[in-house]
């Protein structure tokens, strides 16, 4: 069996070279970051010079008060913008594939997918402009409603494709089985919708935490985010404390991806 | 209560034209139609004559263009599903996924706030009654198709509704499966006396199953009645070739007496049939004769056809015979492959010259 299936099957493996290839591209991808993570323990302020392990980095970091509270500031601001871009993208996902074909459907999903698009100066330059002009100034909530623009996309697209794969013959066989449309909603649509929901609103969260440029723009004094913090960190020389909040950055967003995961997995 | 025979459903020139589309689709053309509580009727048709177009614009998944549907007397035509006391039995089912199978059965009496006790003493019963009462507390994925079929069915009938409605629910099953669910829905339907409105493109489903028979193609009803009247009086070309097989002849009247029809098939080729549709000499119609009909004859016998036998084909238990008469007027007849006083039944061979009859009560002309 195995023979023929070596024979006749047209396998990428088969290409001379390709194992070699497949390890230079990761260590080309990997070896930064692990780079990164090794000398965060350095004891040494070097970057490049490997003298002993410490952990004094990572205690120079969480004693940086800058550092906490622009820490907190993206926490907060990913979680506020990332839980009401998903309610939005529920919302948005739900009107654009369950109800009938409407007037502007079309328009209205480009209108959705458009902060993809953009270039991020773009964006935040009009942000900015349009801030000053109606005088809106309230800190963080600046910061807020910008992210909340460009994470709706994020989440929005995995609540669609989930609802897209689901048959709408259940929604039907609540509403046959004596359910208005809010039971059906409550009781069918939204808890085999929840891991659309959940993986949309942590692609909205990690993209929120990510910013840069646009959070930069609109940032206003004593809003700082996190990236902004250790932008301005770097610019005084790579010290091994920016290393230290890089890999407890890295250790909460793997941490959050596989929850999620392990989340999806037991339902 | 309820009295079988009161019209459970009635039907008046519903017409359904889906939107979707620049131009339209005409789904339903225009539907007149009597379902008796008490009765399993089918409706029966070639794939995207309308049939389930039909069957959702009564359980409320879509709202007619045109007409009316009374259920016992008040029009529901433009209800939400919710509020017609009619479920449904998905072709793929619908169950929920993430509920076990007992919520999922229980699923309608919660909608109609029952309670709780009421709820799960129906289930209890509902579970009994497909037989499944050990997968309670399963999950629906982790079922066969023919348990989720059940689990489908029970759901459906556990809020009791005035009718059920099911889309051709036998359709995902394997042969064997599908003649014991067959049964099984007999038998369900008899011991709840729930009104079936059953949808299905399989004629032998249809004729083994039902009360009634509405034939569709087309958007159209093209004719209703017992699997008897269908299969024996089709009163059109289409229900004649849709329903079972037949030959279908161009003839000519040219006699009528005392009820029955003297037919010119062609030149010296009469057929004698009697007259269901009033026909007068010089009318032009098709006759409908079922293969099974037709027999061997001895030449001699009076009124016997002379003919030709051109092929033979052998289907086990039958054997079906192709036979040429005068003016190439072709038939298809069928025997029985039965064992006779050992006489050998395909003793017929190919270019035989034999005679067959055609007996008057096994033709029918048809309404055209
Ligand atoms: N939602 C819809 N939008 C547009 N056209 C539709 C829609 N649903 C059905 N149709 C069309 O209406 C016609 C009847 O469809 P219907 O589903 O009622 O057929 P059916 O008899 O149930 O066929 P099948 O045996 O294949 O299930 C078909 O031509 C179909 O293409
Ligand atoms: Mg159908």
């Amino acid at each position: 069996m195995s023979f023929f299936k070596k024979s006749t099957r047209y396998e990428v493996e088969q290409f001379g070279g390709f194992g070699i290839f497949t390890l230079l591209f990761f260590i080309f991808l990997y070896a930064p970051i692990i780079i990164l993570i090794i000398f965060s323990f350095n004891e040494n302020s070097s970057a490049t010079i490997w003298t002993g392990f410490s952990l004094d980095w990572y205690r120079t970091a969480l004693e940086n008060d800058g550092l906490r509270s622009s820490a907190w500031n993206s926490v907060f601001i990913a979680t506020v913008a990332g839980g009401i871009s998903t309610i939005i993208g529920t919302f948005a996902a739900l009107s654009t594939s369950r109800r009938a074909k409407w007037k502007g459907k079309k328009a209205t999903f480009g209108s959705i997918m458009l902060p993809l698009l953009l270039p991020e100066i773009v964006t935040g330059v009009a942000l900015l402009a349009f801030f000053s002009a109606i005088g809106l100034s309230i800190g963080r909530g600046n910061l807020i409603i910008a992210h909340v623009l460009f994470c709706i996309p994020f989440s929005y697209l995995p609540i669609r494709a989930r609802l897209d794969g689901m048959d709408d013959s259940l929604e039907q066989a609540a509403m046959d089985l004596y359910s208005n449309e809010w039971r059906a909603f409550f009781k069918v649509t939204l808890p085999l919708l929840m891991p659309g929901i959940v993986s949309g609103a942590m692609l909205a969260f990690i993209v929120s935490m990510d910013n840069f440029i646009i959070s930069l723009l609109v940032a206003e004094a004593g809003s700082t985010t996190l990236p902004i913090f250790i932008f301005g960190m770097v610019r005084m020389g790579v010290t091994p404390d920016v290393n230290a909040v890089s890999t407890l950055i890295l250790i909460v967003s793997v941490a959050i991806f596989s929850l999620a995961h392990l989340i999806e997995r037991k339902r | 209560m309820r009295v079988n025979g009161d019209s459970a459903i009635l039907i008046n020139g519903l017409r359904k034209v889906y939107e979707s589309t620049e131009n339209g689709v005409v789904a339903l053309k225009r539907a007149d139609l009597e379902v008796l509580c008490g009765e399993f009727f089918t409706l029966l048709g070639p794939s995207g004559c309308g049939k389930t177009t039909l069957l959702r614009l009564i359980a409320g998944f879509e709202y007619p263009t045109e007409g009316e549907i009374h259920l016992f007397g008040k029009n529901i035509a433009n209800l939400p599903p919710f509020k017609r006391p009619v479920n449904t039995v998905f072709q793929n089912y619908a169950l929920f996924p993430h509920l076990t199978v007992a919520e999922n059965v229980a699923f309608g009496l919660q909608g109609l706030k029952k309670a709780k006790s009421e709820v799960a003493e129906i289930v209890t019963e509902m579970l009994e009654m497909v037989h499944l009462g050990h997968l309670a507390d399963r999950h629906p994925d982790k079922l066969s198709g023919g348990q989720r079929q059940r689990i489908a069915l029970a759901r459906a009938l556990a809020p009791r509704p005035e009718v059920l409605l099911l889309d051709e629910p036998l359709s995902a099953l394997d042969l064997k499966l599908r003649q014991a669910m067959r049964e099984e829905l007999k038998r369900i339907q008899e011991q709840t006396g729930i009104t079936f409105i059953f949808v299905t493109h399989d004629q032998e489903e249809a004729l083994a199953m039902s009360d009634r028979i509405a034939v569709m193609s087309e958007g159209q009803i093209q004719q209703i009645g017992t699997p008897e009247e269908i299969y024996e009086s089709p009163s059109n070309q289409f229900v004649a070739n849709f329903i079972g097989e037949t030959n279908l002849v161009n003839i000519e009247v040219v006699g009528v007496n005392n009820g029955t029809v003297e037919c010119s098939v062609a030149e010296g080729l009469i057929l004698k049939c009697t007259n269901n549709h009033n026909v007068v000499s010089g009318d032009k119609r098709t006759l409908s004769i079922r293969p099974e009909n037709i027999r061997f004859v001895d030449p001699s016998t009076s009124g016997a056809l002379p003919c030709k036998l051109i092929e033979k084909t052998y289907i086990g238990t039958d054997i079906q015979y192709q036979v040429a008469l005068a003016d190439g007027v072709e038939l298809r007849l069928r025997e029985q492959n039965t064992w006779r006083d050992g006489k050998d039944r395909c003793s017929h061979a190919l270019g035989d010259e034999l005679a067959i009859d055609v007996p008057v009560g096994a033709t029918q002309i048809l309404a055209d």
